[in-house]
């Protein structure tokens, strides 16, 4: 069996390159999505999300014990090749649809490795939340 | 030759980029790695925020006592042990806000503690006069509560990048027994060669 130098070359670069693009692999035990998992709201964050080369892997509301306080939870998983940087804010409405003005209403930054996933979480800043609006914006300077 | 130099004065004022108000703390504010920005305070002090109305403790008092829990939280109460001149009530104003206007803990305005002194001297002033009108303890805002906390940074560099680690840390003392009820972390860390505009 004989090796061509330049396949030779091609197998060095790629064992050279490959780990420094750093990437995770991620695997989950979940099988199947949550109980409790919004299915609209998932597709609706993906459609956001992919723009930015991400994707959503499972949005949950559930009620935070013993605060009995709304929290959302947006898995968002990176199948790309580097890590990605970027903002997101997420604004609470009430019953009618209207914003609850809240000090917690700020823009995070937040990266996700290549291959890995992150777990964004958003507390309601009162009882009277009922539902939510996802803000993403990619980073600027990443 | 002068058209040249009419075009050339264009184009160099065309890409400067003059004063404007942006949303503080948004997507336009400037990011550094040699202090601690505003947008580090925003996110740390929405953090604390969530993870003490997460915690329950002041809605439990709530529903034992029948009134929310009074709460001392002193501008001076955070110590910050970094290298940026931070004014605290950038930190402590939200956290403040956001706790007494939703009803979930009142603010102790008039007990001065240790310092001597009161957030509120007027309204000291008044409750010492009513107490000793009274002859009772009554309008003796004495705090269930105390929040304190601290400002920590790590500097690292690797050739021209450098990084900036940030840690906010607070504790909730409840006054009934002495011992922290609650505390939490929230760690900000930021990388980069120069300040740039964006998150």
């Amino acid at each position: 069996m004989t090796i061509r130098p330049a396949t030779l070359l091609l197998t060095l670069s790629m064992a050279v390159l490959l780990p420094a693009c750093g990437s995770v692999n991620t695997t989950s035990t979940r099988r199947a999505p949550a109980a409790d998992e919004i299915t609209d709201t998932k597709l609706q964050v993906n459609d956001l999300l992919t723009e930015i080369f991400l994707h959503c892997r499972g949005v949950r509301m559930y009620r935070s014990q013993p605060s009995g306080l709304l929290e959302a939870q947006i898995v968002v998983a990176n199948d790309g090749f580097s890590a990605r940087t970027f903002g997101w804010n997420l604004r609470w409405l009430d019953q009618a649809g209207n914003l609850i003005a809240s000090k917690t209403d700020v823009w995070r930054a937040t990266s996700v490795p290549a291959g890995g996933t992150v777990t964004l979480t958003d507390l309601a800043p009162t009882l009277a939340a009922t539902d939510f609006t996802f803000e993403l914006r990619r980073s600027d300077n990443r | 030759m002068r058209i040249l130099l009419a075009a050339l004065s264009i184009t160099l004022l065309a890409a400067c980029t003059p004063a404007h108000r942006i949303d503080t703390g948004g997507p336009e504010s400037i990011t550094t790695t040699s202090q601690i920005d505003i947008q580090d305070v925003q996110d740390a002090s929405a953090s604390m925020i969530e993870s003490l109305l997460r915690s329950g403790h002041f809605q439990q008092f709530a529903a034992t006592h029948g009134r929310p829990p009074i709460l001392l939280f002193k501008d001076g109460a955070i110590v910050n042990d970094t290298t940026t001149r931070l004014s605290m009530p950038l930190l402590t104003g939200d956290i403040k806000a956001e706790l007494v206007n939703s009803g979930v803990v009142q603010l102790a305005t008039t007990y001065a503690g240790v310092s001597g002194r009161v957030q509120d001297q007027d309204a000291a002033a008044h409750a010492r006069r009513q107490a000793l009108r009274s002859q009772s303890p009554e309008g003796d805002a004495t705090p269930d509560f105390s929040l304190t906390g601290t400002i920590v940074e790590h500097s690292s560099r690797a050739g021209n990048t450098h990084q900036l680690d940030v840690q906010f840390q607070m504790t909730l003392t409840n006054w009934s027994n002495s011992l922290a009820q609650w505390t939490d972390t929230k760690k900000v860390s930021k990388q980069g060669d120069k300040p740039a505009v964006g998150l």
